[in-house]
């Protein structure tokens, strides 16, 4: 289900098709029970509903406890005759109830004993949630009555009801084709995720994927994971909900069964984790857009953004600094410029191309020298810069002195400023080389049978 | 020179640090001021021969050179990078200043040497930079002939000789009075300057009715910079010098000024110039080259002008320059292979002294092989020669005279005997002197090694200044202490084969 995204900047929740314009927002969505449904919902393959729907479903299951408390267990006379097919979706109704029940209090036993104060975890709502997924929706036909009624409890289930129903008219387009839809196979479809519900169990963060060992921290279980299978979490400083990157990963393999890396969906929990050791699929996939879009949630990359305006910023005083040179248009250098001697420009990809303003020009304007070491020549000078002269052999201290004394040799002035700059430049490339190697170190493959393809 | 670069970090370690009179630095100025020594001793003993041994001038100074060579190649063999010649041995009859310096194969090969010639024996040695050259001048006998031998040289020629050595010696106890504050004191001044050194030098050559010759020089040296290099024009430069154009002028304007006024006796009246070049002062813990020629021209007014010798008229026609130096300024992409190598190996051997071509070639490159490279690198002034000058004076009156014709001045012009003084020295603070008090140390000349020769001047000094200097080097208590670095001793036939551990200090 896609949902119009106004701008890159917004923060988004994949999972029910939502942007918020704070992160402040998509936190609190993250917290909702409705948001919670959705995530069970995909685990089990299953489209995404509006946050209507969800109301809906509220309210029926509530209008449900009422009825089943009025009644007391018994029938009352005058309501409507309770049939056999009545009957016996009552006594499965129940007995999935029970299952479900056994499975949230294992469940909670789990995170009560380790993580009581953290209640805002998905993994503690559930247990927590008196609302209990897949119960049978009676079939009523809708009212514009009982709309109002459904939109008002939606603003207190879920905050981001404004938000939601401000992204856009299609949104509501899709609402009513969705409920006119849902009436249709809710009922069969809440009760497939029940049924599978009921036989699975969602791993905790602390509790390792694999083995199944318990820590006392996610941080432990993490660099546990890491050390015995490989398992790399990509990104770390800017990961800023590990618990919930974990806890993700935890519903995605007890409570689907999926590899983390392939699409395989096993049978049960072991059929999986058979797998992804075999296939040393012990691993966050990060390299596709929507693999990185798809743990986004637990990121936060803003302190990244600062720092690339707070470079741009930089390099606009050091452009107010190499004052003289301001035929340099960004979009001159390509026309201008032939790339002479940079052997290893246009490594670094798209970040080069935010610092292309910090390049540097040399006094007389003829030498560009790039953030990346390389340098580059005007191709007025190629024939000189195709020159493979032998380098000046060092004087020795006799022909040094007489140099260094003699005021016929010719005397170059030196302005502060473009000493200033150049030394700017020297310091930007080292810092860069130095990056680089850091990243190099990085990326050093730490998967046990893995197989450079370029190798091969 | 108005525009300031400032040094580098390097250079200011070259140009500033390695000058420090440190106890390393002062041993390698002794050593190279011994051997210079060694060789001046080595050549005086051969020139008293000459006239009965028949020996050229040409032969003479290329033993001294080898004798030089063996003996520096001897000393700091691993510590030292760059040590070697620092001026080839020259010897100059009468008239020659300096460049006289023959190789084996040249027709002219300096001249027939007689009695009552002089000549100037001129040598320089470096190790690591620091450089103490000489020059002498000496007076020719005829060794078998009783009569020549027992009678002092006069005339023209002993003027010269006293006024050179005379003005080298005061010159000497004007530098290091700038050691002791006491002496300066007692003459009511605080710094010795460059005015100072001119006026000691210029009331001497009055005296002596002899004339300064330009190219004389009391100068600052350092460490590579010892004024060797006539095309360096150097930064911080310390020193007196007298430079033919302004001496010409000067001469013009004291004329124009005699013609006004009506003399002006015995002061000595500078030019002022905006900027004048002898406001320095005179420093403990520096070196100095003293470097005094005089001409003799009988005291007539005149102007000395230095003239290319390219071969007498009728016998040789063309003599050319033996000693050459690399101009490090210069960058020329050469052509020829012969003359890439001949750079080369001059760099290699050289360093930034003067050098002469037969130094340079090896096995690898013969002789005229070198020959034609060199005309290369001197056709694009990477090489500089140092032609071999004569010393021609002019009378003023010929050249006052403003109708004067060219043919005027040719006819009028004369060559006259040149005699010359050079000596280096150190001026050593009491901090680093092992006496306790600030002493000079002569490096090179001195009346052991290089005694004047045995002339007789019908002139002599009547300047106090003078005399009273002349007097500070004789008071052993209160006076200028010089100590002279002293020659080793040499078995003038085993001379070649000298090794330095009989060389001692004296």
């Amino acid at each position: 289900m896609d949902s119009p995204v106004p701008n890159t900047t917004m923060f988004t929740c994949n999972t029910c098709g939502l942007a918020f314009p704070t992160a402040e927002l998509q936190r609190l969505h993250m917290k909702t029970d409705w948001h919670r449904y959705n995530l069970k919902r995909r685990v089990a393959g299953l489209p995404p509903i509006t946050a209507e729907v969800f109301a809906e479903k509220i309210l029926q299951q509530q209008q449900q406890e009422q009825e089943s408390q009025q009644t007391g267990g018994g029938k009352r006379g005058g309501v409507r005759q309770i049939t056999k097919k009545d009957k016996k979706k009552e006594e499965k109704m129940i007995r999935k109830q029970a299952l479900m029940n056994q499975a949230s209090h294992s469940a909670r036993a789990d995170t009560d004993s380790i993580n009581l104060e953290r209640p805002s975890s998905p993994t503690g709502s559930i247990a927590s949630s008196n609302f209990s997924l897949g119960d049978p929706i009676n079939h009523q036909t809708f009212t514009d009555d009982e709309a109002s009624d459904v939109n008002s409890v939606a603003d207190t289930a879920s905050i981001n009801e404004d938000t939601a129903s401000a992204s856009g008219e299609e949104h509501d387009q899709q609402n009513d084709e969705d409920r006119e839809f849902n009436s249709e196979d809710e009922d069969e479809i809440d009760r497939y995720i029940k049924h599978k519900m009921s036989k699975r169990t969602a791993i905790s963060a602390n509790t390792c994927l694999i083995s199944g060992k318990v820590f006392n921290t996610v941080e432990e279980k993490t660099a546990y994971m890491t050390k015995t299978y490989g398992l790399y979490v990509p990104e770390k400083e800017f990961l800023v909900d590990l618990e919930g990157l974990m806890t993700y990963l935890g519903e995605k393999v007890g409570l689907g069964f999926m590899c983390l890396k392939c699409s395989f969906q096993g049978k049960s929990l072991e059929s999986v984790r058979a797998h992804m050791i075999s296939k040393s699929h012990v691993m966050i996939p990060y390299e596709e857009e929507e693999e990185k879009l798809e743990i986004g949630d637990f990121y936060d990359f803003t302190s990244s953004y600062k720092s690339v305006t707070k470079q741009s910023r930089q390099s606009k005083l050091r452009k107010q600094v190499i004052a003289d040179e301001d035929g340099w248009v960004d979009e001159d250098l390509d026309d201008d410029f032939d790339d002479v001697e940079g052997p290893e420009s246009g490594s670094e990809g798209d970040e080069d191309l935010d610092d292309y303003n910090t390049a540097y020009v040399d006094g007389l304007g003829y030498e560009l020298a790039l953030p990346s070491g390389a340098r580059i020549g005007h191709r007025s000078l190629a024939k000189y810069y195709r020159q493979n002269l032998r380098p000046d052999a060092p004087l020795r201290e006799g022909a040094g002195t007489v140099m260094a004394v003699n005021t016929r040799v010719l005397l170059t002035t030196r302005d502060k400023n473009t000493d200033l700059a150049l030394k700017d430049s020297w310091k930007q490339e080292q810092r860069r080389t130095n990056a680089i190697i850091r990243k190099e170190h990085k990326f050093i493959n730490n998967q046990k049978y893995y197989r450079d393809e370029l190798l091969q | 020179m108005n525009m300031q670069v400032d040094f580098t970090p390097e250079q200011r370690v070259l140009v500033d640090e390695k000058n420090v009179l440190s106890e390393v630095n002062i041993e390698k100025y002794r050593l190279a001021g011994q051997i210079s020594q060694t060789c001046l001793s080595y050549i005086i003993s051969l020139l008293k021969t000459s006239v009965s041994s028949g020996l050229s001038i040409g032969e003479i100074c290329r033993l001294g050179d080898s004798f030089l060579q063996k003996t520096v190649d001897g000393v700091f063999k691993r510590s030292v990078e760059e040590k070697g010649i620092a001026l080839p041995v020259s010897i100059d009859k009468n008239g020659f200043v300096f460049g006289v310096a023959p190789e084996e194969e040249d027709l002219f090969q300096g001249g027939q040497l007689v009695a009552g010639d002089i000549v100037k024996i001129t040598l320089g040695v470096h190790i690591d930079g620091y450089t103490a050259q000489v020059s002498h001048t000496q007076a020719i006998v005829d060794d078998e002939d009783a009569q020549s031998v027992n009678t002092p040289l006069t005339g023209g020629h002993a003027d010269a000789v006293c006024a050179a050595y005379l003005a080298t010696e005061a010159v000497i106890a004007l530098l290091g009075s700038a050691l002791y504050p006491t002496i300066l004191s007692a003459n009511n001044v605080s710094n010795i300057t460059g005015h100072n050194i001119r006026s000691v030098v210029e009331t001497v050559a009055k005296s002596f009715n002899v004339q300064v010759v330009p190219g004389s020089r009391v100068r600052r040296v350092r460490r590579f910079l010892a004024g060797q290099n006539t095309v360096v024009e150097e930064k911080d430069f310390k020193g007196v010098t007298w430079n033919q154009d302004t001496e010409e002028e000067k001469a013009l304007q004291t004329t124009v000024k005699e013609n006004a006024v009506l003399a002006q006796n015995g002061d000595h009246d500078w030019i002022d110039a905006e900027a004048n070049p002898d406001d320095f002062l005179v420093e403990e813990g520096e070196a100095w080259l003293v470097d005094i020629q005089m001409a003799a021209t009988g005291g007539k007014k005149g102007v000395i002008r230095m003239k290319e010798f390219s071969g007498y008229n009728d016998t040789i026609n063309i003599v050319k320059p033996t000693i050459f130096s690399r101009d490090f300024a210069v960058h020329y992409g050469l052509k020829l292979r012969s003359s890439r190598i001949t750079l080369g190996k001059i760099e290699q051997y050289a360093s930034v002294y003067p050098f002469k071509l037969t130094h340079v070639t090896d096995e690898e490159i013969d002789l005229p092989t070198a020959r034609l490279g060199l005309s290369e690198l001197i056709n694009h002034h990477i090489i500089e020669t140092h032609p071999i000058q004569i010393a021609n004076f002019i009378p003023l009156s010929v050249l006052a005279n403003p109708n004067g014709a060219k043919r005027e001045i040719a006819n009028a012009t004369v060559e006259v005997s040149v005699a010359r003084n050079m000596t280096t020295l150190i001026l050593v603070p009491a901090s680093q002197s092992t006496t306790g008090y600030g002493e000079v140390m002569r490096l090179t000349g001195g009346s052991k090694v290089a005694p004047p020769p045995w002339v007789h001047s019908s002139f002599e000094i009547t300047d106090n200044s003078v005399l009273g200097l002349l007097n500070l080097l004789q008071d052993k208590k209160l006076g200028v202490r010089v100590k002279e670095v002293q020659a080793s001793k040499v078995d003038p036939s085993a001379a070649a084969d000298i090794s330095l551990d009989d060389m001692v200090m004296e």
